[in-house]
């Protein structure tokens, strides 16, 4: 049994892993010289998509693991410690991969200069980033008007309150990157992965 | 060229690799008689080599194939910036097609990531003499000293190679182009990006026909793109476009304007044995080349290259492994970029063997008839000129053979994308980053 779970967190790191390297490259897509690459964009997406997947179903084994090995203890404290720990570690990483003192990974996902095409509307920031969370909402907002040509485009400072930012966090619509970050596990549950990577 | 001399204390290498970025060779084709091999490059440029000519005599006696010379070396474009969405555009060329010779002049297609240009290539061996009115070198000559009449005449003169842009084929895409392929129909051409391709007239720069969109309605809903696309070489109205997915797509441009909809597809069931984060990234085909006699297809994925038969769909006919012990790699190669690498794959003259990249400046060819692979690598320090190839191998197991390179030394930096093979001959050229490496068969054929 605990040999199984060492199996599964180890897949959960390495799921981890992938979709934090997954943001990095995203990054430097953006930065790239020649404009953003759709094909490798969609690529990036795709095992970002498949290691959330892997992630998520990991994590699942991982809580009903724990669920099992302490019975005794309430399923909300067990759940909660376990995503404490894994959430610790994976804002560590995502510091890590951090690319300047001004930019961490997620937060330069989403912040948009006139070069870039990509509107990751996915991988929004902890809750501290309270400017990324609004963008989000921005992006849901344009969503409908995204099969036009003009887009909004998301440098453009929101005119929303910031108190807005609990709403969005409850959004079924946020990314499963954005949820792990700040550890809403419910969200995990029923998040499509947006694919959508190029604005125009 | 990095490999030249001893550097002194002074950190060159941030301007050597500077340097040699633009040099890398990104694209490689014979022309169709293989007197001619063209190469572009990041830089933007084109250099074109020729064959030299035999006089008949001892050297064809002995099988020496002629020796190939730069001939021409042109900047095919330069780099641009698009003012409205604020994006640098590449001047790497990304591809160079040749069309068939109608006269004595050389037509080639160049392509960056926006715009096609055709180039004319031609020689200038004579030059007129003997004008009335002006003199040896150009001046203009007082006329009181011009007693008498004569024709200008045409004199040899040392060859002079001239390339003149002849059309250029702009705001056809607005992503970035991958492929061009020249139709036998001898008057149009496709080009085509990631979502879409179009067909041009060669003599028509203001439009261009859209005979492929895949592009969603919704950018959100995005699943494959357009990697590979080449016209039929014997039917003008096919066309086949591979895709990320792994999938190949025959169309058929007389069932309709716009070829949405395929007339055939081929695609592989994925094996769930192999699944892994990344199946996607290593199912999408780089590569799609029609076979000369235009009843296979060729493809290159991450880890294999397979043989297609245009009458089945349902699956390759033939796969061959290009390096499997890579399987096993995949999430350091999806850390360090390799897996995104881009391979090409080419035919020989007879469809009988097939030839593909690798690492470690290997590549491979497959004889269909045998199955069986063999590795080669282009590497000067390892390659004197005229000598023989030795094959390598890459250690996976077993006995372990001198001369075996483990898995742990392949050099990934060293990768063969680019190559072409002569369409009538044993001859190969392969682009090893900054360097051009011809390869001829220098057996007599009565031998063989």
């Amino acid at each position: 049994m605990s040999q199984s779970h060492a199996e599964a967190t180890d897949v959960c790191t390495e799921a981890k892993r992938i979709m934090v390297q997954a943001l990095a490259k995203m990054y430097t897509l953006r930065t790239q010289r020649g404009g953003l690459r759709l094909h490798r964009s969609l690529l990036i997406t795709l095992v970002m998509k498949s290691a959330r997947d892997m992630y998520h179903s990991c994590r699942t084994a991982c809580e009903q693991q724990q669920q099992q090995q302490e019975n005794a203890n309430f399923t909300g404290v067990a759940s909660e410690s376990c995503e404490t720990d894994t959430n610790a570690a994976h804002v560590a990483e995502i510091k890590d991969h951090s690319l300047g003192p001004k930019t961490n990974v997620s937060q330069s996902c989403l912040k948009t200069s006139a070069q870039t095409d990509l509107h990751y509307h996915g991988t929004t920031a902890c809750s501290e980033d309270k400017e990324n969370q609004i963008s989000t909402k921005l992006d849901r907002h344009s969503r409908k008007r995204r099969g036009q040509a003009a887009v909004e485009p998301d440098f453009l400072p929101c005119k929303k309150a910031k108190m807005e930012a609990e709403e969005v966090r409850r959004n079924p619509h946020n990314a499963a990157l954005r949820a792990t970050c700040c550890g809403v596990k419910e969200s995990l549950t029923h998040i499509p992965l947006p694919r959508s990577i190029v604005s125009f | 060229m990095g490999e030249d001399g001893e550097s002194p204390k002074i950190n060159h290498s941030f301007l050597r690799d500077y340097v040699t970025e633009a040099d890398v060779i990104s694209t490689v084709e014979f022309n169709q008689t293989g007197d001619l091999l063209a190469t572009g490059d990041k830089g933007g440029r084109v250099v074109i080599f020729q064959r030299e000519t035999q006089s008949k005599g001892e050297s064809e006696e002995l099988g020496e194939s002629g020796e190939y010379n730069v001939y021409s070396t042109f900047q095919s474009h330069e780099p641009d910036f698009d003012y409205l969405k604020s994006l640098e555009i590449e001047e790497k060329i990304n591809k160079i097609r040749w069309l068939p010779q109608q006269n004595a002049a050389h037509f080639l297609l160049s392509t960056n990531d926006k715009t096609i240009k055709l180039w004319k290539v031609s020689e200038r061996d004579k030059r007129p003499e003997g004008y009335n009115l002006k003199d040896e070198e150009g001046r203009v000559k007082d006329f009181s000293t011009v007693t008498s009449l004569q024709v200008p005449v045409l004199k040899p003169t040392d060859l002079m190679v001239e390339v003149r842009p002849r059309r250029i084929f702009a705001n056809g895409h607005t992503y970035h182009v991958n492929s061009i392929s020249v139709n036998s129909d001898g008057e149009t051409y496709l080009s085509a990006d990631d979502l879409r391709i179009n067909m041009w007239h060669l003599d028509i720069t203001d439009r261009s026909f859209n005979i492929v969109d895949i592009k969603p309605a919704n950018m959100e809903d995005l699943t494959e793109v357009i990697t590979a696309a080449e016209f039929h070489p014997k039917h003008c109205h096919l066309f086949v476009y591979s895709s990320s997915k792994g999938t190949l797509r025959l169309c058929d441009m007389r069932a309709s304007a716009l070829c949405d909809r395929h007339s055939k597809i081929f695609e592989e069931p994925e094996d769930p044995g192999n699944r892994s984060f990344f199946s996607e990234i290593i199912s999408s085909v780089s590569d799609v080349k029609f076979s000369h006699s235009g009843r296979y297809l060729l493809t290159r994925d991450y880890l294999t290259v397979k043989v297609w038969d245009l009458h089945m769909e349902k699956g390759p006919v033939e796969t061959y492994q290009v390096h499997e012990y890579l399987r096993s790699k995949l999430c350091s190669l999806y850390e360090n970029d390799c897996i995104f690498d881009k391979f090409e794959c080419v035919w020989n003259s007879t469809d009988s063997v097939i030839m593909t990249g690798a690492y470690n400046s290997f590549f491979r060819m497959f004889d269909r008839e045998t199955g069986r692979g063999v590795t080669l690598e282009a590497w000067r320090e390892s390659s004197k000129p005229r000598a023989v190839l030795r094959t390598r191998r890459v250690y996976t197991g077993g006995r372990r053979r001198r001369g075996d390179v483990g898995v742990d030394s392949l050099d990934f930096t060293k990768k063969i994308l680019h190559m072409a093979w002569h369409p009538a001959e044993n001859i190969i050229a392969i682009a090893a980053t900054n360097n051009l490496y011809i390869f001829q068969d220098r057996v007599n054929p009565e031998t063989q």
